[in-house]
């Protein structure tokens, strides 16, 4: 029922009130399909709580860094954006398979919407990230989620990474993704959870504008 | 990670310097404590060899460096050589403890965290204090020229202190030595484009810098340039910077900008304070030497301080005189945030008054009944040929079914020895029973007219229910008797805190009293002056020191004895009285206050919402039930009709007579 709230205040707005910091939206989006049983999810779900754990302990981060998780196979959003305070441990399962084309999708309407509540509350933010994690091929139609991260891309309103886990399949990832997809290497979760909340907190507290200023990906990557 | 660097260091005097812990780290060097020395220095060493720019800039501070700068910022005392006489390395600075980055105290979550006893009187003394510390940067030729929210370092006491400092900009004669960084937003509009910091920066720059700061400080973390945006396109403050969308300026409406909900605006400050702001975040502030001086906001701001007043509501609410009220209560009250935390209690509403105004709204009383059944309709009469249509039905199916019956008569009693004599007698029944006649077309109607009625009426007795019901009225009622139970619980949780806490401090003004009554004061006759020198060789010397462990210690006594002691320690504390006005610390109860008050806030700001909103489901329900009320009738109207229309075909006697039963009964 659409029942209206007396005070008509939108969503958060004591948050922001209190906290009135400017944001820096971190979306990842996580594969918890079957192949990712077993070691791979286990070491997900440790990285992504090392993760939080560094951001709060940063004081500057804590109050700004915003992160969303949202799990694909099936999708589900696990928590919405937050800041580091809300700890979340997702602690995800492997079962399901790969609808990595309806994640995306769904991970950048939690980021147009966010962006307006962030605009309604005059507080301002920086370019979100978005990072997919996975270590399979879609299994729905990704193509039109590809044409969204392209036009994303091209306007400024996001950034996306691909990180390809194990066997994923990267030439399909190459073609979603505009940046160059970068291969985990091994199960190097923890490492790539380190370096992102390292360059998150560099992010948050200097002057993205345009630029991005990512820690070259050395001790995770393949590359 | 670096290792701690074990080998000296030798400082300008060539004084062996050895390293201790490692106290902070930066992007280009880490900060160390300093063994065997006093313990108000430590040393930065950087990462990377220095250029020998760099060095010069070093010394020249050091040259430079006096009370009035150390008192202010971690000035460079000396510079450190990793061997005499070689390349600067690192320098010695004044150690700074106990200092928090000012983003915690402008920023309301940590300032109440970080900072629990902070008012607004202390967020103006500490923006006050911030200009006297670029007041004396300023004074002796130095630029800030970084100013930020981590390098600028607040304590308990709103003093304030500068870190950082070789980054500042430092001017020689006709030498410049940059200062090479800087955050976008604290950077004015002339130079927030600039790629490269490399430009010289001037104290004007500064200025905008600290206007920012200290509008933070004093408007609750609130950037200037964050606000609400009309444009369609996104509006980073870097971007507001440079085409001056002040949010809370005169001209913020032509600047398509407005300050962000649940903010206060500039009003909350004295005019000249007001004016500060406008000028240093306006196109006359990018001009030459535009931005009002570090000097001039220390005497704003001084004067702000001596024209302060406490809000008669919340003694932790300091608030600018000129106001006719308490800005803060307002906000608060407005917004459910918790802007300060209290000095005085837990909690800001009497719950006992709050549900008495739930209480005075009146539950909507059982839903009005709305129903087909309710009417007693006639059906629409039939077209006169399909009524004869009709009538003649009958006497065809009258007719087919006597010659059926005739049929089944004469070949039961074998009268008819060939069946083909039947052939033509089933043509004729299959006629009369199967012949399509005009009524078929009006059932049709009829029943499409029931259907589509039918539809309608379960829709909107639906949106009846649940609009004009009470159950969101109960289910709204419910959630706030919940929140009414946390409201309690925390409540009787601090209760029991606050008792436990009076307890340990009657517990030691009873042990005072009880140490003031020597044993000789004991008048007992079975308790000898012999006896008492034994207790006191035993360390019992008051009624404070008798206890049953003490005294089963000693043998010379026996069990009356220990008894009669025990009794007349308990007769002397019942002597005494609790005196409440050397209770309880101040800062304990703060603690006490600032443990449960933050749990309580979205309890009571539930409550209140709540109430509002129990309140407009009341009105709602009722204003519906009078709205929607002829929409549904005229929905069960119109199926009442349907249904006897339909009705007029195929119903037999029986289903009528049943039908009459109900409704007169009214039952469903
Ligand atoms: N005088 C001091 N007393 C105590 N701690 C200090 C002092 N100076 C610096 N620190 C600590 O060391 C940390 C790093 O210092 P500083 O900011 O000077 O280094 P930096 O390499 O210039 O860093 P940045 O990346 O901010 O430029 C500070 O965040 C602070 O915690």
């Amino acid at each position: 029922m659409d029942m209206i709230l007396p005070d008509q205040q939108p969503l958060g707005a004591v948050t922001f009130a209190e906290n009135p910091e400017p944001r820096c939206p971190c979306l990842l989006l996580l594969d918890t399909s079957g192949s990712m049983a077993g070691q791979p999810i286990t070491e997900l779900n440790e990285g992504i709580r090392e993760f939080y754990n560094e951001l709060q302990n940063d004081s500057l981060a804590i109050k700004r860094v915003e992160v969303a998780l949202l799990s694909f196979g099936p999708v589900r959003v696990l928590s919405e954006f937050n800041t580091a305070e809300c700890f979340f441990d997702p602690q995800l399962e492997a079962v399901g398979d790969t609808p990595m084309g309806e994640a995306i999708k769904r991970g950048i309407e939690l980021i147009r919407n966010r962006k307006d509540q962030y605009r309604a509350n005059g507080i301002s933010f920086y370019r979100p990230w978005i990072f997919l994690i996975t270590d399979g091929a879609p299994t729905d139609e990704w193509q039109s989620a590809a044409a969204m991260v392209r036009e994303g891309e091209a306007s400024k309103a996001f950034a996306f990474f691909a990180i390809g886990v194990n066997k994923a399949d990267m030439k399909t990832l190459k073609q979603i993704s505009v940046r160059e997809p970068v291969k985990l290497q091994g199960l190097r979760f923890r490492e790539f959870f380190q370096w992102l909340s390292n360059s998150m907190k560099s992010a948050s507290r200097s002057n993205p504008g345009d630029k991005i200023m990512l820690a070259s990906p050395l001790g995770w990557s393949e590359i | 990670m670096a290792k701690v660097p074990i080998k000296p260091f030798f400082d300008s005097s060539g004084s062996r310097i050895v390293l201790g812990k490692k106290i902070g780290s930066g992007g280009e060097g880490d900060v160390y404590t300093i063994i065997n020395s006093h313990n108000d220095v430590v040393a930065k060493i950087y990462h990377k060899p220095l250029s020998r720019q760099k060095q010069e800039k070093l010394l020249l501070m050091v040259k430079g460096c006096n009370d009035e700068l150390k008192a202010i910022s971690a000035w460079p005392t000396s510079v450190l050589h990793a061997k005499a006489g070689g390349p600067v390395v690192g320098f010695l600075m004044p150690k700074i403890s106990d200092y928090e980055p000012v983003h915690k105290a402008y920023g309301p979550t940590h300032r109440k965290e970080v900072f629990p006893h902070a008012d607004w009187r202390f967020l103006v003394r500490t923006a006050k204090n911030l200009a006297a510390a670029f007041y004396v940067i300023h004074k002796f030729g130095y630029v800030v020229g970084d100013v930020n929210e981590g390098n600028i370092l607040v304590n308990q006491t709103a003093c304030v202190r500068l870190i950082d400092c070789d980054s500042f900009q430092v001017r020689s004669g006709s030498r410049l030595f940059n200062c090479e960084v800087g955050v976008a937003h604290f950077t004015p509009p002339e130079i927030q484009e600039e790629k490269h910091y490399d430009m010289e920066r001037t104290k004007n720059h500064d200025n905008f810098g600290l206007a920012i700061l200290i509008f933070q400080l004093l408007f609750l973390g609130r950037h200037p340039y964050a606000g609400v945006y009309s444009g369609k396109e996104d509006m980073p403050i870097e971007k507001a910077i440079t085409e001056y969308r002040f949010a809370y300026g005169k001209n913020s409406r032509l600047r398509m900008i407005a300050p962000p909900p649940n903010s206060v605006g500039l009003p909350v400050v004295p005019d000249e304070v007001a004016g500060f702001f406008e000028t240093s975040f306006s196109e006359d502030g990018a001009r030459h030497a535009g931005r009002p001086e570090a000097g001039d906001w220390w005497d704003v701001l001084e004067d702000l301080e001596n024209h302060m007043r406490k809000c008669s509501a919340d003694s932790m609410h300091s608030y600018y005189a000129g106001l006719s009220s308490c800005p803060w209560c307002r906000l608060e009250e407005h917004s459910g945030i918790l802007l300060f935390l209290s000095a005085d209690s837990i909690t800001k509403i009497d719950i006992r008054r709050e549900w008495q105004k739930v209480e005075a709204i009146i539950p909507p009383g059982q839903i009005p009944s709305v129903s087909p059944m309710d009417y007693a309709v006639r059906p629409m009469p039939l077209h006169p040929g399909i009524a004869r249509s009709l009538d003649f039905r009958g006497i065809r199916q009258i007719a087919g079914v006597g010659i059926t019956a005739v049929c089944i008569v004469m070949l039961l009693g074998e009268m008819v020895t060939d069946y083909l004599w039947f052939v033509p007698a089933a043509v004729v029944i299959a006629a009369l029973f199967l012949y399509p006649d005009e009524t078929v077309n009006e059932k049709r109607r009829r029943k499409a007219s029931l259907d589509g009625a039918r539809y309608l009426w379960d829709l909107w007795n639906k949106k009846w229910l649940a609009e004009a019901g009470d159950e969101v009225f109960f289910a709204q009622l419910n959630h706030l008797r919940e929140f009414r139970q946390k409201y309690e619980k925390i409540g009787q949780e601090y209760k029991a805190d606050f008792l436990s806490l009076e307890q340990t401090i009657k517990d030691r003004q009873l042990r005072q009293f009880l140490g003031r009554w020597s044993i000789d004061s004991c008048l007992n006759p079975r308790i000898t002056a012999g006896l008492k020198n034994v207790l006191k060789a035993a360390g019992i010397r008051t009624a404070a020191d008798i206890a049953p462990a003490a005294l089963r210690s000693i043998p010379q006594l026996d069990n009356t004895m220990a008894n009669e002691l025990l009794a007349w320690r308990d007769k002397t504390a019942r002597n005494f009285l609790f005196d409440p006005s050397k209770g309880i610390e101040r800062d304990d109860m703060q603690a006490l206050i600032h443990k449960y008050q933050p749990r309580m806030k979205p309890v009571e700001r539930e409550l209140k919402i709540g109430t509002l909103k129990l309140r407009r489901i009341q009105e709602d329900v009722v204003k519906k039930r009078i709205t929607l009320r002829p929409a549904i009738e005229k929905r069960a109207r119109e199926l009442a009709q349907a249904q006897a229309d339909y009705e007029v075909f195929g119903r037999t006697i029986e289903e009528m007579a049943l039908q009459d039963i109900r409704r007169i009964f009214n039952i469903r």
